[in-house]
């Protein structure tokens, strides 16, 4: 069974350094107390954002056409030559599909839905169906709502959980746009501080302990061969779902599947390819270049305006990329919508906890990089949320809440120097060519998809659903039980299983261990869970590799000479 | 009678337009070498010219996008029709969107046939011009005349059978804003020439054309600006006038002033005045925007955000006292209202009484009951000091955005006739903001624009339910039908 690949010298793959950085979210420096760690979180990042660009950039070559190798979308770390002109765009958190599908008498209920993913206080009923193929009219056919998980329907970039008190009154909201590739990054570097940060933000105790990734079976901790340490839980008990207590519960980062940066930036890349059909509105382009989903708030707008900008009304095409820092980020809403009791001020209960307010940009413009909000109003006031009103009428939901700010990327542009081609719409590819997806250690892939992740409509998703795109790192000289998720893979019955190479250089040696298992998860950044594969690999990079390249890797079938598509930033070294 | 006398003061201000100034449209700019002056509005390039903009360059992302967007189409709109004296004070020719065609114009009675573009001031007899120039010769330098006394009057599809426009609104009392100097507001609606021709090709000036259109299938679309090619798209101007009764007051300097002929709710005779431009909706619809844009002007000095503010605005007395007298039963909007009535000084509230039985207009107290948001106040000052850096005594720039809505992920066209309420997605500022302008919407500021537009339909027809959008403008359901005069007097008749 074993198989082993020697990659040729000429292979090696350096990475460029024109001396962009790309800066964490909101340029928050959490360890900045700690300067050698902060500085290696912030290596880490920088290379994990251009991992998840090339990426963008590269698209999908492998099930798709018409979807890869995106020209207009511009990486900064090999040109970031300006000028650039901003390109805010905004949307409302307030989930659009719900609004957008739905229709129900009492107003309320779209608030209970996205509060609780429930129509009726008894929460028995949840979601209505919703159809199959949104962009196929003519498909009648229908699907539980998503995205699953246990806040999944919170899926505009921003999301949201709820203490209530003994009489049903809201006593705090946490809103998070943090996205959730920061928080793994992070845990890399010091566990310790992400356990302070959810602490410090939440306002509740917890440790790095409560925050471990365990087997669903053994209960044990699952130890992550990255760092010799245990490894992170993202739907840990402070982030998960839409409820909370004062001692559990909370919206530390983001959870639900789609909501991820590298989504985001995979979808500011593929909304750069210009389409043959001119699109009336941005639903139809986004069916048509297939990124993120209709009705929502945020993605087809996202796409749209990018796509526009580029097209730049038939002359030369502009170049998009994302304004530094990339990210996702709370607009402070306008603090005059909200009556608060005699004696008090807004400003006594809405805090931004993490991230920051009001960078002008020009133009009598402001932009907020708030990460983090909360509304709470403290118990010694004798006060809830709900004595604050919003329009007159009090605060009962956190939706109502949501609705008075936007979430915001910001986009900029330069003009490009020639008119870029038009494709037809993105479709599946005639010819299917095996597509990596994510690499795993062995242990804390079984650990994660045998998890289970129940939600309101009844659609149970592994855990597996809520891992990252940062790629997991090795110890040169070492050898690791690794898992390679496919997106597609030929027939192994017929196949085989492929040969797995790694570039840079012939200093890694892969071998695949056992026959592929089919998978069922959502990928990080999809909406729904479809099939996928898994294959068992062993990885040893040699002793004597260099660092901090870029390595790809590649499935292959030497017997058919089909020597694989690379798929960029797989691993880290160290 | 005194239609026939006002029609002639309007057709002899026409005429003088009309052999004075440039044709109504798109206004030409740079007229010398000299660079347009512009700004950049948070990415937006603005040039400070009549060039109207048909969408922005790149669609509407953001608020402030939309900000911008807004105040490029104040400015361009209000550029004047011949020249480039961008604000100059005193100035009381016309600016672009005043030579649109009225609303009233483009609708004429019995689904008649409209006059064509650019004579639309001309539609008087020369026996109605001599009967005028009897009456008043300063009517003779009006340029508009104005009879509306409440934006409502004439909103006749808003859910009411348009045979009862006399009592139409979205609610019966009485809607007329009385200013601190004790005249009431005028109110006037104009449509450019995109919707002139789009309802002159699809014939929708007559009511049953608009009726045949949806049941064969056909809805109705307004043309949208296009980003480039000068395509303007539909543009809609709803404008709040204040009387100026002492013209020598410095204060005037502020505001974009006009000599116009109103009505007199109790003669009905028309009267020359001066007027003072309050407040300005602009209504349009665009290539990224087929919901439309609609963004909302004042003048700084209406009115405050806080009843206990101190300071003196046009609708605003900071000593004021309720006042209590009696006033003509015919006056009285209910027969179950009290007399003595009471002019309540808290705030917003509907005056008591009807105008035109003597009565004249007395000051009601307003207070903006959704204070401007941070992002229109930002791009507020910065558009405010672009203008003063440009023209340094404009009227313009003591105006004011109050807020743009508009769709972040807008639907495409309809290829079906469309029922109301029209939904608009993820519509910004979200539903939590309530967007109002205290000149227009005095008696309504909890409401959104979109509450409304998205229920207007097409003009009705006696015996027909009358369900069919008219793609969120309410000029088309004003159209009439040949016989319809007839009908109304046989309705009022039988009442």
């Amino acid at each position: 069974m074993e198989q082993e690949t020697l990659v040729s010298q000429q292979e090696t793959t350096s990475v460029k350094d024109n001396g962009f950085r790309f800066k964490t979210p909101a340029d928050v420096q959490d360890l900045q107390d700690q300067p050698a760690k902060q500085a290696l979180l912030n290596n880490l990042w920088h290379r994990n954002l251009t991992g998840f660009t090339h990426q963008a950039i590269l698209g999908n070559p492998y099930t798709q056409v018409y979807s890869d190798h995106s020209i207009d979308y511009i990486d900064p770390t090999q040109d970031d030559a300006g000028p650039w002109s901003p390109a805010p765009i905004e949307w409302s958190p307030f989930p659009g599909r719900i609004r957008g599908y739905f229709q129900f008498n009492d107003p309320d209920t779209y608030y209970r839905l996205a509060d609780t993913g429930y129509q009726d206080a008894n929460e028995t009923i949840s979601f209505p169906p919703v159809p199959a193929d949104p962009c196929n009219k003519a498909d009648t056919d229908t699907k539980p709502f998503g995205p699953y998980g246990p806040r999944g329907w919170q899926d505009e970039y921003c999301e949201w959980a709820v203490i209530r008190n003994a009489n049903n009154k809201i006593t705090r909201i946490d809103f998070t746009c943090e996205n959730p590739e920061y928080f793994y990054s992070l845990w890399q570097i010091d566990p310790d501080r992400v356990a302070e940060i959810y602490s410090n933000t939440l306002d509740k105790t917890v440790r790095k302990e409560d925050l471990y990734l365990t087997d669903p079976n053994t209960k044990q901790v699952i130890i992550d061969p990255s760092t010799g340490l245990p490894a992170y839980n993202p739907l840990n008990a402070f982030n998960s779902g839409p409820k909370a207590t004062t001692t559990s519960g909370g919206a530390m980062h983001l959870t639900s599947t789609p909501n991820t940066l590298q989504t985001e930036i995979g979808l500011a890349s593929l909304a750069t390819i210009l389409r043959e059909k001119n699109y009336g509105n941005f639903n139809d382009l986004c069916c048509c270049s297939q990124y993120g989903q209709v009705n929502r708030n945020s993605d087809p707008n996202i796409g749209g305006k990018i796509n526009t900008i580029v097209k730049n009304n038939d002359g030369i095409s502009n170049q998009v990329t994302l304004k530094n820092p990339p990210g996702l980020y709370i607009q402070m809403p306008d603090l005059s919508l909200f009556e608060v009791p005699s004696g008090y001020k807004i400003q006594d209960f809405l805090h931004v906890r993490r991230g920051h307010q009001a960078q002008s940009n020009g133009g009598g413009t402001v932009d907020d990089y708030i990460l983090h909000l909360t509304l709470e109003v403290p118990a010694s006031t004798n006060l809830t949320v709900y004595d604050i009103k919003i329009n007159g009428k009090n605060i009962d939901w956190a939706g109502q809440v949501a609705e008075t700010f936007t979430m915001r990327i910001m986009g900029e542009y330069r003009a490009g120097t020639k008119k870029s081609p038009k494709s037809p719409c993105a479709d599946d590819a005639t010819n299917m060519l095996p597509q990596p997806l994510q690499l795993f250690h062995e242990d804390v892939f079984k650990a994660m998809i045998n998890t289970t992740i129940k939600n309101p409509v009844g659609q149970d998703i592994p855990l597996l659903s809520n891992s990252s795109y940062v790629p997991p790192v090795l110890t040169r000289g070492q050898s690791y039980p690794m898992v390679l998720t496919m997106g597609y893979l030929l027939d192994p019955d017929q196949y085989g299983s492929p040969v797995i190479r790694i570039k840079n250089a012939f200093t890694f040696r892969v071998s695949v261990t056992k026959p592929p298992e089919k998978i069922y998860y959502a990928t990080p950044g999809n909406s729904y869970p479809s099939e996928a594969w898994a294959l068992y690999l062993n990885v040893h990079p040699n002793p004597d590799i260099d660092l901090n390249e870029e390595y790809k890797i590649l499935v292959t079938y030497p017997a058919l000479n089909y020597d694989g598509v690379e798929w960029p930033y797989i691993l880290n070294l160290k | 009678m005194y239609k026939k006398t006002l029609f002639v003061a309007i057709a002899i201000a026409g005429i003088i337009y009309i052999l004075s100034h440039a044709i109504p449209g798109r206004a030409v700019s740079g007229a010398s070498q000299a660079p347009v002056p512009s700004c950049n509005c948070a990415g937006t390039n603005i040039n400070f010219d009549g060039n109207v903009p048909g969408d922005m360059p790149f669609g509407i992302g953001s608020q402030q996008d939309a900000n911008c967007f807004g105040w490029w189409e104040f400015i361009t709109l209000n550029w004047p029709s011949s020249g480039n004296d961008f604000g100059k004070p005193l100035d009381m020719r016309p600016v672009q969107w005043q030579t649109f065609i009225s609303r009233s114009e483009l609708f004429p009675a019995e689904g008649a046939v409209p006059r064509p573009w650019n004579q639309h001031n001309l539609f008087m007899s020369t026996t109605m011009l001599r009967t005028a120039s009897r009456l008043d010769r300063r009517l003779l330098s009006t340029t508009e005349y104005m009879e509306a006394t409440s934006k409502f009057e004439e909103n006749v599809s808003d859910g009411f059978d348009s045979l009862e426009s006399e009592q139409a609104g979205l609610e019966k009392n009485p809607k007329w804003l009385g200013a601190q100097n004790g005249t009431n507001l005028w109110y006037d609606i104009r449509l450019n020439h995109d919707i002139y021709n789009f309802v002159v090709n699809n014939k929708y000036y007559d009511a049953h054309a608009q009726l045949d259109s949806v049941k064969a299938g056909k809805p109705i679309v307004f043309p949208s600006g296009q980003p480039t090619g000068n395509v303007t798209g539909a543009i809609e101007m709803k404008a709040a006038w204040m009387e100026v009764k002492d013209t020598t007051n410095v204060k005037w300097r502020r505001y974009k002033l006009a000599r116009v002929a109103v009505v007199d709710p109790g003669s009905q005779n028309p009267r020359y005045t001066w007027v003072a431009l309050v407040g300005l909706h602009i209504l349009h619809k665009t290539q990224s925007q087929s919901t439309w844009v609609f963004a909302t002007f004042e003048h700084v000095d209406n009115a405050p955000d806080n009843a206990t503010d101190t300071g003196h605005y046009n609708f605003f007395n900071p000593h004021c006292r309720d006042t209590s007298f009696t006033v003509p039963k015919e006056a009285l909007p209910f027969d179950t209202s009290r007399n003595p009535v009471t002019l309540s000084c808290i705030p917003n509230m509907n005056p008591p009484y009807k105008l035109g039985y003597g009565v004249p207009p007395l000051p009601i107290q307003v207070v903006r009951s959704n204070p401007i948001e941070n992002r229109a106040k930002a791009t507020n000052s910065f558009m405010q000091n672009a203008i003063r850096e440009r023209f340094p005594s404009s009227v313009w720039q003591y105006y004011q955005l109050v807020n743009v809505m508009w769709s972040s992920n807008a639907p495409g066209l309809p290829d079906t006739p469309q029922v109301v309420p029209v939904n608009i997605p993820s519509s910004q500022p979200s539903e939590a903001y309530r967007v109002a302008n205290v000149t227009l919407e005095t008696y309504q500021q909890g409401t959104r624009c979109t509450d409304c537009h998205k229920n207007a339909k097409i003009a009705q027809i006696k015996g027909f339910e009358n369900k069919y959008a008219a793609d969120f403008s309410f000029a088309l359901g004003t159209a009439k039908y040949k016989g319809f005069n007839a009908l109304r007097r046989k309705l009022r008749m039988g009442k």
